[in-house]
């Protein structure tokens, strides 16, 4: 198999609880130990209810802040141990969108300005003759019109200037992209729209994806693999699609949440029972012992809260940290 | 003579001023809802939702012309002076919307927000209020409600927030409930318990429910009726189960095909490219030209679209594209 082009290995990210003032305020895990690799063309979802850890997780993986233990390896290289020039290459390798475009496009720049902003950084300040094309170029990959180059982020639609996002991020020539919840803001059909854009540029470059959203069903069926992750740590990775049902309860409940068309019930009203309590989602601050979904699990046992279980993998590209789940389901390895 | 519905919408549009043409919102909209009824309105980004719903509050800027009617119980809200028409708010209406952390007062506890409008709406002493504002966000199940209620709105989750929206806007006990995107701030968990709630409360109270929404799949969920909006205009509107299981407006069907749970597997997504038409210059007929697999020159005839498929089932479409998308076959 190839080499990762991203990798984390046991990531921790440890942040100071708020109004937890001086040395002595409690200590929050938004990460807890997080491995994961994506290989070229690879694409991972990263889902999970609010407060999970999945913004801080994306953030730490296209270095953006710095872990508290654990590494990144961008092509193999641990960023840590980079300086100068080889660690703004293997910054540049992996690129970032976030949920809120405008935070990433500056609203005095138009959409050329900020695209050839991009290339050139890419090479570390250089112009280019022909860099205008590939303004055009970067736009007709992301599905806009040349004519667009000379607007302003203002005059566009949320779903457009996500997708100048998107074009800011290829122009560095990534090998990863990182896209916090790109979709969360917009509309179904111009959810498909930038979603489609980012299936274009994974098929087309070779790039790895980390799509971090909270809707099941998106990551489910866009990706071909599927992380679940619960207060900081992953609780289930799974191939996406739909031969492979989850088995982690929280998977479970995840899944079950998403309201659907089909089939339809003969009445307004909900359709079928969680598998555990939904509830209010949970905090780091009140984290249990144990496997931290404990206190919601319907297959909780009294091992699950005192001992964390580890994620293992319980048949092929499978992995689960839930051993009252693991025994239940059907062995196929 | 049979009695007016609790409100019925006639010809409604709505343009707002600015450099150049008017932007026309909101564009020959008709529909009623009766007493008790529940209508959602559904569409993408842009086509006219929000502003429809303002129409009928009547809380647009300045900057807005309206024409058409709003008739409550067969009374003009549009002719109402503003005075009258606030009253009107104030003692028929509750509003949820998107955002419970805008809509909430952030120096008030929820508690003294909905004993407020308890005060104000019903006349009630401070004390009766606050006992009245428990048992309401209690209604709405928040938590420990009367804990809560001491509480001010940063405090909460957001679910929790839009719960003690939910009580603000139950507070005067209005006939009718407009919800405005209501969960698209929440984490699925939390939303689907909101919507099965507000659901839960709208019914036990016999209020009638008017729910904006971009997403078709919450819709069976609150909603026996749905109305299907694109470029300001309503496409498509029928009784929720017969729109989603034979939708006969090809915006419709893109709709439903933009849910995830249709989605091809690990392939490109339906999604037509096409932006909708510009706000300032809609064409002639249709407005759903511009992205239709179906376009046909006779779509820019006004007088040529409508079909009705059952008393209560309109399609603005071509009779020969949307009778055959109806019976789910694919027109000539
Ligand atoms: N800088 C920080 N200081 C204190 N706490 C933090 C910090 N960053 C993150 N946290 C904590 O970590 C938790 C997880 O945050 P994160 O934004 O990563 O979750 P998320 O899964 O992306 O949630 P959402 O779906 O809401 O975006 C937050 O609820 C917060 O309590
Ligand atoms: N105050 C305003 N002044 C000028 N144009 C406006 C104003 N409010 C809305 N519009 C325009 O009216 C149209 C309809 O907007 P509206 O907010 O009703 O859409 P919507 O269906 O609610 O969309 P969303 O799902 O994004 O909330 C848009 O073209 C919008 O730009
Ligand atoms: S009227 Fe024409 S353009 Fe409009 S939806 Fe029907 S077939 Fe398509
Ligand atoms: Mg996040
Ligand atoms: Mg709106």
């Amino acid at each position: 198999m190839s080499e990762p082009v991203l990798e984390v290995r046991d990531l921790v990210v440890t942040r100071r609880a708020p109004g937890g003032a001086g040395r002595r305020g409690r200590s929050l895990h938004p990460v807890a130990g997080v491995s994961l690799a994506l290989r070229a063309g690879d694409s991972v979802g990263l889902t999970g209810e609010s407060g999970g850890g999945k913004s801080t997780l994306a953030r730490a993986m296209a270095g953006l802040l710095a872990p508290t233990a654990g590494r990144v390896l961008v092509a193999g290289r641990e960023l840590a141990q980079l300086r100068g020039r080889q660690l703004r290459c293997a910054r540049r390798l992996v690129q970032m969108v976030f949920q809120d475009p405008s935070g990433s496009l500056d609203p005095r720049q138009t959409v050329e300005e900020a695209l050839r902003e991009a290339l050139e950084a890419g090479r570390d300040g250089r112009r280019q003759p022909d860099d205008h094309e590939r303004v055009l170029g970067l736009l007709d990959e992301v599905g806009l019109d040349g004519a667009l180059a000379a607007a302003w982020p203002h005059e566009m639609s949320g779903g457009q200037r996500q997708r100048v996002a998107i074009a800011r991020a290829l122009a560095a020539q990534p090998a990863a992209l990182v896209a916090d919840e790109p979709t969360a803001a917009l509309d179904l059909t111009s959810q498909a729209r930038v979603l489609n854009v980012l299936l274009s540029a994974r098929q087309r470059r070779g790039l790895a994806l980390l799509l971090v959203s909270h809707a099941w069903p998106v990551v489910r069926r866009f990706c071909d693999r599927v992380a679940v992750m619960y207060l900081g740590l992953l609780v289930e990775v799974m191939p996406g699609g739909a031969d492979t049902p989850p088995l982690h309860p929280y998977s479970r409940l995840l899944a079950a949440a998403v309201p659907s068309v089909a089939p339809l019930p003969t009445a307004p009203g909900p359709r079928e029972p969680f598998p555990g309590r939904s509830g209010e989602p949970p905090s780091l601050l009140t984290r249990p012992p144990g496997c931290p979904f404990h206190p919601r699990c319907a297959l909780a046992e009294a091992s699950c809260r005192t001992e964390l279980p580890d994620l293992a993998e319980v048949s092929a590209a499978h992995f689960l940290r839930c051993p009252p789940a693991a025994r239940r389901a059907p062995r196929t390895f | 003579m049979s009695a007016a519905p609790l409100l019925a919408v006639e010809d409604l549009a709505v343009a707002f001023k600015g450099d150049g043409a008017p932007v026309q919102a909101v564009r020959g909209v008709s529909f009623a809802l009766p007493r008790a009824g529940t209508l959602a309105l559904v569409g993408e980004s842009g086509g006219g939702k929000s502003v429809l719903a303002l129409a009928l509050l009547g809380l647009l800027p300045a900057t807005a012309t309206v024409s058409g009617r709003v008739l409550w119980e067969g009374t003009d809200l549009v002719a109402l002076p503003e005075r009258d028409r606030q009253r009107w708010r104030g003692c028929k209406l509750g509003l949820v919307l998107q955002d419970p952390l805008a809509a909430l007062n952030p120096v008030l506890t929820v508690g003294d927000q909905v004993a407020e409008g308890l005060r104000y709406h019903r006349g009630l002493g401070r004390r009766a209020a606050r006992e009245a504002a428990v048992s309401l966000l209690a209604e709405v199940r928040l938590p420990d409600a009367a804990a809560r209620a001491r509480d001010y709105p940063h405090r909460l989750s957001g679910g929790m927030r839009q719960r003690a929206l939910l009580a603000a806007a139950l507070a005067c006990g209005p006939e009718l409930l407009i919800a405005d995107e209501p969960t698209a701030s929440l984490d699925v968990t939390v939303q689907a318990e909101v919507l099965d709630l507000m659901a839960e409360l709208v019914r036990a109270r016999g209020m009638a429910l008017l729910f904006v929404t971009h997403n078709l799949a919450l819709v069976p969920r609150v909603a026996e009726r749905a109305a299907v909006m694109f470029a300001g205009r309503l496409v498509e509107m029928g009784p929720a189960r017969a729109v989603i299981e034979a939708p006969a407006h090809p915006f419709t069907r893109a709709l439903l095909a933009a849910l995830p749970e249709r989605w091809p597997l690990h392939g490109r997504l339906p999604a037509a490219d096409a932006p909708g038409p510009d706000p300032r210059r809609p064409p002639p007929g249709c407005p759903y030209v511009c992205r239709c697999p179906h376009a046909r020159p006779a779509c820019a005839d006004e007088s040529a679209l409508g079909l009705a498929l059952a008393d209560d089932r309109r399609v603005a479409c071509l009779p020969e594209v949307a009778g055959p998308l109806a019976r789910g076959e694919v027109p000539a």
